[in-house]
Parts: C-alpha cells; structure tokens; sequence
C-alpha cells in the first residue's frame, strides 16, 4: 500500500472536517463571533454598470464608481510584531489600499490599487517572494483566518504568475486551495509606484461549497490584504484591512 | 508533541568516504533532475572545514532553543546554492567559435571548494561529509511550518513536505539547521529528501546508499536489534548524529574519521598528533566524539593484534541494509 497517498488523504480528511461544505453548509451560518466592524459608513458599493467588468484599471467604466480608502495593518502572524504599524520592518506606517467594485448583474469586479516601489514579480531564488493581494469574502475572525464553521472565501491575487485562486481558510494553517472554483480573473499593472489589479468573477458560484455566492442587492462582510515582496511578506506577514461592508447594488 | 512512531536511520562511515560524489548523482539523476531542481542537492558530499552547501550553513541557525522555541534562521539566497553557467555548446563547437566557455563565470557553486580543508602543508587537512535530510525526531522544519504541510511518517520516521498542502512561505527552510529543506521557484513550494520511501516501501535502501562504491552507508531500524544500523548506534554507541546542539535530534549518524594520517614535521616523520584536530571534530559531533574514536581505534588495534572487534566487522558488513 502507498503509505504516503494514505497520508495525503488522512490530510485531505482532515481539511474537510475544518471546512465543512457539505451539502447544507451556509455561508456565514454559525458565525457570529467576529462580527462587528463593517458600519456603513466604511460600506464599499459595487455599482451596476452595462458592458463587460473584467476590463483594464484604466477603463473609463471605473469612473462610474467611487473610491473607498481602505487602511492596512501590518500584521505578523508566524514571527509576532505587527498590527497597527509598526512591526518588523513594516515601514513604521500603516498602509492604505484603493478600492473600487463594479458589477453587471452577472459578474462582478474589484479595482485594487495599492502603492508599492517595487515590483516583485519574478522568483529565481529562495530569496525572492511576490507581491500579492487578496480580497476575503464572508470576512469573520480576521485575525484568525475565518473559524472551522464559518469559513471565509478568499480571492488570492499573486503578482509573480498574475493568477488568481479561489481559497477557503476556516481558521490559521487551514487555507486550501480549491480548484473547483477556479473562476477569477485578473488584470493587473504596475506602474512604477503602484499596483492596479482588476479582480473578477461571476456573482454566481462555480461550486457554492467551493465559493460564496454573490447577488445583486446583497451585502456581504468584506476584508483586503496586501503582500509586499521586497519585504518578504507572505502568508500571515502581511498587510490587512479590518472588516469592511461590501453592498452590491440592485 | 513527541514522535512515538519507529524510526529508520543511516550510519555514514567518514573514515571511508572518498569524496567521489556517487550518491549525490545516484539522488540527483533519481529526485532532482526535474524543473526547479536545477541547483537542488538533497544528498551532497561537502569538503569539511569549509562553507559546504548551501555556503555557510552552519552559520545561518535554525532548530530549537533551550526551551523548545523553534529557531527561524537566514533564509539562504540563490547564490549560496551555486548559479549553474550556461554553456554555448552550439557557438564554441559548430558555428566556430572554437572555446565552450561558462556564462556567466561561476563564482560558487555547490563543491566549489572541494578539498580546501584548513592549515599548512604538509599539515593542511580536509574530510568528506555527506549530507541529506537527517529526518529528525524532532524536525524544526515541522514545527516551524505554519500550515501543517511537513509530516513525521509514524511507520518510519521519514518527514516529507506535502506538496498538496506547501504554499512556499519557507519558514522550513529557514527553520532547518542543516538547511536541507529547498525551496522549488518554479513549482513555488519547497521540497526535500523522501528518503527513497518509494524504495523503502519496496525494501530497497536508499538511492545515495546503495550507489555507494565504498559501501559506507548502513540503513535500518532504531527499534530493530539485528540491524546493523541498531548496533552502531544503540548498542555500541560508535555512530553520532551531525551538530546535535540544534536539538532536532537527527537520524543520519556518522561514524567519525578515525584512522587518519598523524600530523609530520619538516622532515615528514609522524608527530603522532591527530592530522584532523580533535577541535574540529568536538565543533562537527560534540564532545563525545573523542569518547567515541578512543573506542574505535581501541577496536583496530585490538584487530591489528590479531583479536576480533564486532564493531569492526559491522563496519564491514555485507548485511548493511535491514528493512
């Protein structure tokens, strides 16, 4: 018997007892806790447009919306320090990233754009780490990554392959990759001093158990993190937003 | 969480290794001849003193401190691995361009400085150390690893990386003393040594070992007493884990280099003082290293003179595998 393909799906079983999509899985069902935040004066409106929204940062559509500043917290999760500010070579400051959404009944976008000196979109080497971006949907428990029963839907942009994945975390160590919901979209630019990245998707879900399901109308519980290479920032060293209010127009 | 599951180990004898790099092909052409793995060596045979592979490893940290806090050393660079040139094969050999030349010119690479070693002629002296993954039982790449992506098998101790579970964030590799956890750039998550599990599974050693013309490398059960691996280690307590002070607790033991040539004066008569200072050996395997060749070179001359010496013979062993 292969002992390590056994091991993988002790692992794989293990994954899914901390995400429990099945069939009956409500997004947000069970939360509760880590709420809060998301007053309506931070609420970020995705505004109805006409036409395609997986378009450039630089298409006159985006005019159409209005820009939220959203502040950044430097956090450290692996090596401590952080949040706030701060932090281990976080800059001393906090950081702040531009967000704009638009949507047209059957797919929805967000305009990201974010100052960074660098580019960091090669990987030769150990030492090298990409600049990234993310946009948490059904935000709970930011600081812990969601909880086991209310997981969040995470949309991962990364600069080094200009990809984006659909993932679930349902609390720290426990984000997964799904391939299902492989469904994102991306456009991105940097333009010497800033990153300009168009995420999208279709409001629909691929696969509800992979991604939540968005509709007009709808509101829903939002989060943003920005990954700064040159400062080796991955996984939990970060930048990130506190809970913001995502409203989809009608 | 302590490791209750048994655990293979490897014996190395130093004092037979020739330096002739065999298992770091036999693994390289098995493992890491694939994209990505360019400049990967999970088994690599280093001059010793030196900076060995990757350069100044041993001065980068990692493992645990004395209260068990995993310790997240220097993140190496490509450049302490060593960048491959690249070759003009097709300008120097066929357009006429008569010279095939590196490019760009190579500054380090990995066995860039094969026996160098330290000191003066006649005295200078170097040693061979092999080194892979010593799949420890206590791994700082395990515990450093914040997703839970590096697991201890419970059937034989081997730890591998989970390549459905690694996001390439690389505390592992800083977190490992020995730095023998690599980081993959085109696949973007970081890999190891498998110990040849896929042999093991079949009861074939290791690649690295069974490649071995010296036949210095013994593989087997801690727990299993008829193993070769189980008397140098357990029984005899001749074989010795590489910098032990990292507290990971390393199942890769060597035997240390005990029948050296004694250091010469002008004239190149014997001072009978060790080639190989005893110093250095103390900073490689700790104190108990001169403990332990005492006993070695106890054996041989018992040997010499005619007597028997189990442990000689085990180091001899035609039954060097016991899986």
């Amino acid at each position: 018997m292969n002992t390590l393909i056994t091991k993988i799906a002790a692992y794989l079983v293990a994954a899914t007892l901390m995400l429990p999509f099945g069939a009956d899985a409500r997004w947000g069902g069970g939360g509760g806790g880590g709420g809060g935040g998301g007053g309506g004066w931070d609420g970020l409106t995705a505004v109805r447009v006409s036409g395609p929204v997986l378009v450039a940062p630089d298409d006159p559509v985006w005019a159409s919306a209005s820009a939220v500043n959203v502040t950044l917290m430097f956090t450290d999760s692996v090596e401590g320090g952080g949040m706030g500010g701060g932090g281990m070579g976080g800059g001393g400051s906090n950081k702040s990233v531009s967000v704009k959404a638009i949507h047209n009944g059957t797919d929805i976008a967000f305009l990201l754009s974010w100052n960074d000196a660098t580019r960091n979109d090669v990987i030769e080497g150990p030492e090298n780490f990409t600049d990234a971006s993310a946009i948490m949907l059904n935000a709970n428990m930011i600081c812990r990554m969601g909880q086991p029963s209310n997981p969040t839907n995470i949309w991962y942009w990364r600069a080094v392959d200009d990809s984006v994945q659909n993932l679930l975390s349902g609390g720290l160590g426990t984000i997964t990759h799904t391939v299902d919901g492989n469904n994102l979209s991306a456009i991105s630019n940097w333009n010497g001093s800033q990153w300009q990245v168009v995420l999208s998707r279709p409001l629909a879900a691929v696969d509800p158990d992979d991604q939540i399901d968005l509709f007009p109308g709808g509101s829903y519980p939002v989060a943003f993190a920005t990954w700064d290479g040159a400062n080796r920032e991955r996984n939990g060293r970060k930048y990130r937003s506190g809970m913001k209010t995502l409203n989809i127009q009608n | 969480m302590a490791f209750t599951g048994r655990q293979l180990a490897m014996v190395i004898n130093l004092d037979k290794c020739l330096g002739c790099h065999t298992c770091t092909v036999a693994c390289k052409n098995l493992w890491t001849n694939r994209k990505g793995r360019e400049y990967m060596y999970w088994n690599n045979v280093e001059s010793k003193p030196g900076p060995g592979y990757p350069r100044n490893w041993e001065g980068m940290g990692g493992g645990f401190d004395s209260y068990g806090n995993v310790q997240y050393g220097t993140l190496p660079t490509r450049d302490d691995y060593g960048r491959d040139p690249d070759y003009d094969y097709q300008g120097g050999l066929f357009e006429g361009g008569g010279i095939v030349d590196a490019n760009p010119q190579p500054t380090w690479l990995s066995n860039w400085d094969e026996d160098v070693g330290e000191g003066t002629f006649p005295n200078n002296y170097y040693m061979y150390i092999p080194r892979l993954c010593n799949h420890c039982t206590n791994p700082a790449c395990l515990a450093a690893c914040p997703r839970n992506a590096i697991y201890k098998r419970e059937e034989d101790g081997i730890v591998l990386v989970d390549q459905d579970r690694c996001r390439g964030y690389r505390y592992c590799v800083r977190a490992c003393p020995y730095k023998k956890v690599m980081y993959n750039a085109f696949t973007k998550q970081s890999e190891k040594c498998i110990f040849c599990y896929p042999r093991i599974e079949k009861g074939e050693p290791n690649a690295c070992a069974k490649q071995c013309p010296g036949r210095i490398r013994q593989v087997g059960f801690l727990d299993d007493t008829s193993a070769d691996v189980y008397k140098l280690v357990v029984q005899h307590q001749v074989a010795m884990p590489l910098h032990p002070e990292y507290g990971t607790g390393p199942n890769v033991y060597y035997i240390p280099p005990f029948s050296g040539a004694s250091q010469v004066d002008e004239q190149g008569r014997p001072l009978n003082v060790d080639r190989i200072p005893m110093a250095f050996l103390r900073s490689l395997f700790g104190d108990d290293v001169d403990g332990v060749i005492a006993t070695l070179r106890a054996e041989r001359d018992t040997v010499s003179s005619g007597g028997s010496s189990e442990i000689l013979e085990l180091l001899n062993s035609n039954n060097r595998y016991s899986l």
